[in-house]
């Protein structure tokens, strides 16, 4: 069942942080919201992992209505939020056991979502060491490893490779690729960098400034254009004429 | 050199300045003065005190001394502020004296100080007396001819000492469990704060929320995690409390007066339940703080905001303030204070005496520390403060 995403509206205070957004994304496929930083990426992705309310709209996945129902929702989703930190003192694998009590329905389960834990985060003997030693992208991966861990038929990674290094980020990259597929699971990635939504992303859609500028596959948003960027700078232009002459 | 510190100055200080919250930081000083000003007014001991005292024999020497200090003298030792008893050898006197008082506040500190002022006169007044009658030959007699003794008696519970003494006893407990209490409180607060606030800047919050966790569960977690960690430091303070009171308040003037508190007493089992209510009524406004604050910069200065409340009964114990002496909105203040309580009944380890106050610390302590506990569920779930006060007021309106 596809992930349907209706007229979503967000304000803070007076500013305006997401205007109608609408997209469908597919089972087993990486749907990616490409757009610079404060276009409302994060907002959208808050909202579809149930940890914000909007102002308006609806999210539905598998006839559940996400954001009223959102107590059950959260047993099929795993959300990593962007640089999202870890507990000091707690080891990567006392991280990984806590997930994995959250999620897990038996004994058998706890087990196996701790062992794709372990092999999906690849931290070595470091999964015993307490996180506060970890860098930056010791702590991403371990924050992937728990979200894909518990096979959620929805995880949302907002900027899942940032602050890795480029060999990690190739693995993450088809670590989530292969996730999506194996599980036929929908993910549901932000990114500002054009080059990782291209080379992770079955289907993109291009936000700014809160609005879904356009939707489709990799394909058919580039057309003639040589690349994202290009078709991103062009989208974006055409945007601000159009609230010019409005 | 110096154009690049000014700009690294100009941008902390504009960095630092524009936040408004800095200037609660800012009057906090004003506030806390205002309120010691206060606090020291309300507490001050009075100018002047009735003092009735019953003396055994009638002495007409020694009588119109007291009359002419203003004391009244009564013919029931009963109801009397002080028993004067003496005995006399030759020239020299002995006096027994035994204070009475009910509660350790400023009117007996005042009628304490009096007494020993008005004795220490007796001796200059009855060393005069013999000068002229016996001349200066007897050295030995005028130099020191009258000795006192005091009994001090506190609703029963009787001390060999002279009252000051008690006073200087329970000043310094009152300064030493008050300052420390304060300091666990506001400690308190800041752990629960920092509980959730450290989740909030490192984005795990945020990550808690996403999993098949309900809110009241993350909610309660947190509250029980506090509660642990106030329950654990009130043990390390009772432990504290009992070390100086057993070393320090039964060996004060030499005079030892036997163990203050045993385990099994109640005004210690009362003291633990109202030190616990304390700790997690701080560590509710703690979680409270944490959830309103972004990082802990905004916490830190609601943090600073609620030291005040808890100053406020510190403040006033340490002043010698006793809760039967104020009346008036201050009094309600200090008496919706949980801190206050567990401050109070530390005077009953040196009194034995409990004043009443400890039932209402308990029901207002769990009161406020659910009603601050059911505003922080409100937030976690989502709720808009804002709009719910609304409604309800529309609702009220409606009815």
């Amino acid at each position: 069942m596809p992930l349907y995403v209706k007229e979503l509206f967000k304000s803070y205070g007076s500013t305006v942080a997401v205007r109608g957004i609408s997209f469908t994304a597919e089972e087993g496929k990486v749907f990616g919201l490409l757009g610079p930083n404060g276009a409302g990426k994060t907002t959208t992705l808050k909202i579809i992992s149930t940890v914000l309310r909007p102002d308006s709209g609806s999210v539905f996945l598998n006839a559940v209505d996400i954001i009223r129902m959102a107590e059950s929702a959260r047993e099929f989703l795993a959300y990593v939020p962007e640089d999202a930190g870890t507990y000091r003192n707690l080891t990567g694998y006392e991280h990984l056991e806590f997930a994995a009590t959250v999620y897990a329905r038996n004994r058998d389960e706890y087990k196996a979502f701790l062992e794709d834990g372990i092999r999906i985060a690849d931290l070595g003997d470091k999964i015993y060491e307490k996180t506060k030693s970890y860098s930056k992208g010791m702590k991403r991966r371990l924050q992937i490893a728990r979200a894909l861990m518990v096979k959620p038929k929805l995880a949302v990674l907002d900027e899942p490779t940032a602050g890795i290094d480029v060999f990690h980020a190739i693995n993450i990259r088809n670590l989530i690729k292969k996730f999506a597929n194996k599980n036929s699971s929908i993910v549901i990635v932000s990114s500002h960098n054009m080059f990782e939504v291209e080379k992770l992303c079955d289907e993109i859609g291009i936000i700014n400034e809160g609005v879904l500028l356009r939707v489709g596959s990799i394909k058919e948003i580039k057309g003639d254009n040589s690349d994202l960027e290009e078709v991103f700078m062009k989208l974006a232009k055409g945007d601000q004429m159009d609230k010019s002459i409005r | 050199m110096k154009r690049k510190i000014t700009a690294l100055i100009k941008k902390d200080l504009l960095d630092v300045l524009r936040d408004p919250k800095v200037y609660i930081g800012f009057l906090l000083p004003l506030a806390i003065f205002a309120a010691f000003g206060f606090i020291s007014a309300v507490t001050a001991p009075p100018s002047s005190v009735p003092l009735n005292v019953y003396v055994s024999k009638n002495w007409s020497l020694f009588n119109s001394y007291l009359y002419s200090q203003g004391v009244t003298i009564t013919s029931q030792p009963y109801n009397s502020d002080a028993i004067i008893k003496f005995y006399n050898n030759s020239n020299f006197i002995t006096f027994n004296v035994t204070f009475n008082m009910k509660d350790i506040n400023q009117i007996y500190y005042a009628k304490a100080e009096a007494l020993n002022y008005i004795l220490n006169g007796f001796q200059a007044y009855y060393r005069n007396y013999l000068l002229e009658k016996i001349g200066v030959a007897n050295f030995k007699v005028i130099s020191n001819p009258v000795n006192y003794s005091f009994i001090t008696n506190i609703n029963n519970v009787t001390y060999s000492l002279n009252p000051l003494y008690i006073f200087e006893m329970t000043q310094i407990e009152e300064f030493v469990a008050p300052t420390i209490l304060f300091a666990l409180c506001i400690g308190m607060s800041e752990m629960a704060a920092t509980l959730i606030t450290v989740e909030q800047e490192e984005k795990t919050f945020e990550m808690l929320l996403s999993m098949p966790l309900k809110r009241y569960d993350i909610l309660t977690s947190k509250i029980i995690s506090s509660f642990v960690i106030s329950i654990l430091s009130s043990m390390f303070y009772l432990v504290g409390l009992i070390i100086f009171s057993n070393e320090y308040l039964t060996l004060l003037g030499g005079v030892k007066t036997g163990p203050v508190f045993s385990v099994n007493d109640l005004i210690l089992l009362i003291f633990i339940v109202l030190l616990i209510i304390s700790t997690i009524f701080s560590s509710s406004l703690g979680i409270l703080i944490g959830l309103l604050s972004k990082d802990l910069r905004i916490a830190n200065v609601y943090l600073g905001i609620i030291t005040v409340p808890i100053l406020i009964p510190t403040l006033f114990f340490i002043a010698g303030g006793s809760l039967s002496y104020v009346s008036g909105p201050f009094k309600v203040l200090l008496l919706l204070l949980p801190p206050t309580y567990a401050i109070e009944i530390t005077r009953a380890f040196i009194t034995r005496y409990l004043t009443g106050y400890w039932i209402l610390g308990i029901v207002i302590g769990l009161a406020e520390t659910f009603f601050i506990l059911y505003i922080a569920s409100l937030i976690i779930n989502g709720v808009n403060l804002k709009s719910k006060i609304s409604k309800e007021v529309q609702n009220y309106q409606g009815r």
